[in-house]
């Protein structure tokens, strides 16, 4: 087999060694880790298509990786299985301005998309916090969102055409770079598949207008209440605010201490809040976004004057889960929606679980589009604070679903959260996603044990944690 | 021999049709007010319209930015609640549409430049599938990659895949202020030039008609403030490169259809006017200054055209003009209403030859890049969409999947299935 890989990438782009092994075992979601056969980098479209004909004649899994910055086990590797990784797929292939659409291989870094074509004054929109990691294909197979997706939408939104390579080999182009191509949204379906679909080799995407100006706003609250009230408040004002972060008291410390930006230590809550636009009408919004604030009994609201101020305060949030790297060997970020209206209700029950299961939680959340990301600090040399981890994770997932929201937001749901799909899908549902799974791959070779459940996949989950705890 | 007519109103009476037609083996097809029913090939079986009426079961929770409404539920009652709340869905649509019949054909209008369409506002669905499975994606926020994205694949599946029967979507607080401005050309020949221009603004649609003369109409929507520097800043670029001036107009802001009648929100219930199904055109005025062609695409085309052929078709935006240029050269009475913006475009016309008028603005578009589809005009035996792509191949797979008898709105998707 790996002869055979050879033939068709090469010696130097087929990796065998444990030591490679090993380093594509998992992805951030670290304790479910598996072992593949090797891991190829292909360059091309053919290539890839070349590597999983001949998978597919064998009946060996193909698991797709970009950079590994996953926090479900999405990439997992599949034990025996070929790991393609898109490493040396970071090519923009075209960047046509006129029509604002650019075609990238999946391997190009999220920002780095937006960089080439900053100077033009475009961007590309969804930014999740790994931005400066993550690749444009992994973000298609998450349908990766970020902070500024109540205003600009997520993956999906900015996708226009997908070039496939399906588990037999085929390579099928779905969707299309002209708006409303005839036939169903097959390229909507695929966002999000997490890879269980096909591998994705060319992506066109849309480039938009980058916000010609930017206010941030820091709000100082005393109460996880009133801060979600100001939430409410803000969007009662006509705001759509391109973001609204809250972060809670432990976050705060953390996030303080690592970067001294001046935030208060004695809040219960703090809301990032940016209103971006065109440039005249800026400073009307940050005028608006702030009375709403203050009315809604924000202790302070602080403007961030210039550009260096913004960079920190956002630096602030998109560094604070590793910040919180301060209190605990390990963390793991959980990932549920919730409707906004209910966080202080679920921040309380929240806090319940973590004080019932002896753990630390701190709490990031997308306030405008209610994605909760509470980070569980703990540490992983703990055997059985693992086990209390994983029991307080699937306990804030039910309670996610219970107040009407979902499991994931960003994340997907990989391995990390197969056992709650149930809590969302009758029998039924699941019945006619894995339908429509196996129109695109009958055999089941594309990133197999991920996202449906069943009872192979569970039992090969329980088996790689065991693995990885040993 | 015309097919019956069935209403069901909920979840129970709309599964109860679809578990009759399918022991009957008899062709169904959905609707809501019928404004898209002809759209697509020709039905190879249609025995039944299942006319998919309300229901008072409405969750809106303003806050949380969600709205779950049944599938039959009038879009103009929607949106008249949403702006009580000072809220909107960022669809055009026709006021007398159902949401399930605007997610269900897919057709956005000219806010299409920078709100998208329906596959962006939809959040959650409810379906009868064809063999009277339940099923359900998404969910009631507005963020979510829980398993498959199913709701993708039934915004523009024209009732091929199953009958909604619930939908919930993503809804924001609406602008505040709006304004639209035409710029009128006596041909094509500068619009792509205008486009570009347009284009170094932000405008919220930017349209156009063609008939004796061209109108291409920018539209900008938002905070006042915004809207002047982006009014003033088009002008300095139109009168810099020698076009005249537009002809202003204030705008409702968030005004979704065209309906001179309009005083505000239009009142009333879920239900979207009388149960008759839809079979011509409303009379529909233009507000002051519009042309009625732009009028009708604003809405996304969602009015009915007199005339007896209509082919929609979508390329590039940068070679919108050019196509039109060539289109209208084959016949100069046809009427073209588009969203330069996007690059999509309706051509109406009542040619002595339809099947051939149909081809040649197919082939004209196909050879541009793009598609195209033919709306209404001679669909016997014809493939209305074009060109054939690959993927519908994975279609029809995903066609058996959720329809395996074949009884909804069989024949009419792309490829014929």
């Amino acid at each position: 087999m790996k002869d055979a890989l050879r033939d068709i990438l090469g010696a130097d782009r087929v990796l065998d060694s444990s030591a490679a092994l090993i380093a594509y075992d998992c992805d951030a979601f670290t304790i479910a880790k598996g072992r593949s056969l090797a891991v190829v980098l292909p360059e091309t479209t053919a290539e890839v298509a070349a590597v999983c004909r001949l998978a597919f004649a064998r009946g060996v899994p193909v698991v797709a990786r970009g950079a590994g910055t996953g926090l479900s086990g999405g990439c997992m590797a599949a034990a025996g299985g070929i790991m393609v990784a898109t490493a040396r797929m970071k090519r923009i292939l075209s960047v046509d301005l006129s029509n604002r659409r650019a075609v990238v291989q999946p391997g190009v870094v999220n920002a780095a998309l937006t960089e080439a074509v900053r100077a033009d004054g475009l961007c590309y929109a969804p930014d999740p916090s790994s931005q400066f990691a993550c690749t444009i294909g992994g973000n298609v197979a998450e349908n990766s969102g970020g902070p500024h997706t109540l205003k600009y939408g997520v993956t999906t939104n900015h996708v226009l055409s997908l070039t496939v390579v399906l588990a037999d080999g085929s390579v099928v182009r779905l969707g299309d770079d002209v708006e409303d191509s005839p036939g169903y949204d097959l390229r909507g379906i695929f966002i999000g598949s997490e890879g269980t679909f096909g591998i994705v080799t060319e992506i066109t995407v849309r480039l938009v207008p980058a916000p010609e100006a930017a206010r941030t706003m820091l709000a100082v609250f005393d109460t996880i209440d009133s801060a979600s009230a100001a939430v409410a408040a803000v969007l009662r004002a006509g705001i759509v605010p391109a973001a609204l972060e809250m972060m809670d008291r432990l976050v705060i410390r953390a996030v303080e201490e690592a970067f001294g930006f001046g935030f208060p230590l004695d809040a219960a809550a703090v809301l990032i809040v940016e209103v971006d636009g065109i440039a005249a009408g800026v400073a009307e919004q940050a005028e608006r976004a702030h009375s709403a604030l203050i009315n809604a009994g924000a202790r302070e609201v602080r403007v961030a004057r210039d550009e260096a101020e913004r960079a920190l305060l956002w630096k602030s949030r998109k560094r604070a889960i590793g910040a919180l790297g301060r209190y605990a060997p390990a963390h793991c970020t959980q990932d549920g929606v919730i409707p906004p209206t209910k966080l202080p209700e679920v921040l309380r029950e929240v806090a319940a679980i973590a004080a019932k299961y002896r753990i630390m939680v701190a709490n990031v959340f997308h306030a405008g589009d209610g994605n909760l990301h509470p980070v569980v600090l703990f540490d992983d040399r703990d055997d059985d604070e693992i086990q209390r981890v994983l029991a307080a994770g699937a306990e804030i997932l039910e309670l996610c679903v219970r107040v009407g929201g979902t499991l994931t937001g960003e994340h997907g749901i990989g391995i990390e959260k197969i056992k709650q799909m149930p809590l969302l899908f009758s029998p039924d549902d699941l019945a006619i996603q894995d339908a429509v799974r196996r129109v695109f791959d009958p055999l089941g070779l594309m990133n197999p044990g991920k996202i449906l459940p069943s009872r192979s996949c569970v039992e090969v989950g329980l088996l790689h944690r065991r693995a990885a705890n040993v | 021999m015309t097919a019956r007519v069935v209403e069901a109103r909920g979840r129970e009476q709309i599964r109860a049709g679809v578990l009759a037609a399918l022991s009957a083996e008899e062709g169904l097809v959905p609707t809501g007010r019928g404004t898209k029913f002809e759209a697509g090939n020709a039905l190879s079986r249609h025995d039944l319209t299942l006319v998919v009426k309300s229901t008072d079961e409405v969750v809106y929770s303003p806050d949380d930015l969600v709205v779950t409404v049944p599938a039959g539920f009038g879009f103009a009652a929607l949106q008249a609640m949403l702006a009580e709340h000072g809220q909107w869905l960022p669809l055009d649509g026709h006021r007398d549409a159902t949401l399930g019949g605007i997610v269900s054909s897919g057709v956005a209008g000219r806010r299409r430049l920078v709100r998208g369409g329906p596959r962006d506002w939809l959040v959650g669905l409810e379906a009868i599938l064809g063999d009277g499975r339940i099923v359900r994606s998404g969910g009631r926020v507005i963020k979510n990659v829980s398993g498959y994205d199913l709701c993708k694949l039934f915004v523009g599946s024209r009732g091929t895949l199953g009958v909604l029967t619930e939908l919930s979507f993503k809804v924001l607080p609406r602008p505040a202020v709006a304004r639209s401005g035409t710029v009128t050309l006596p041909d094509l020949e500068r619009v792509e030039e205008l486009r570009i221009l347009a284009m170094r603004t932000q405008p919220a649609w930017l349209d156009l008609a063609v008939s004796s003369q061209v109108d291409v109409e920018v539209g900008f929507e938002g905070d006042l403030p915004a809207i002047e520097s982006q009014v003033a800043k088009l002008e300095s670029l139109l009168a810099e490169a020698g076009f005249a001036l537009p002809v202003w107009r204030v705008e409702r802001p968030g005004d979704l259809w065209i309906d001179a009648e309009a005083t505000g929100a239009a009142a009333g219930s879920g239900e979207a006017g009388d149960g008759a199904v839809m079979t011509s055109e409303r009379a529909v005025k233009a507000t002051e200054g519009r042309a009625d062609e732009v009028a009708r695409m604003a809405v996304g085309a969602a009015l009915m055209p007199d005339e007896a052929v209509v082919v929609r078709v979508g390329v590039l935006p940068t070679r919108l003009a050019g196509l039109l240029e060539q289109i209208i050269g084959l016949d100069s009475a046809l009427q073209v209403s588009g969203h330069l913006g996007s690059g999509l475009a309706m051509v109406r016309g009542d040619p002595g030859e339809p099947r051939a008028l149909w081809h040649a603005v197919r082939d004209l578009a196909v050879a541009a890049g793009g598609h195209a589809a033919l709306e209404r005009g001679p669909k016997a035996g014809e493939e209305c969409f074009a060109p054939h792509r690959p993927e519908w191949e994975i279609g029809r797979r995903i066609k058996q999947v959720f329809d395996p008898a074949g009884i909804l709105a069989p024949g009419r998707s792309p490829g014929r299935f």
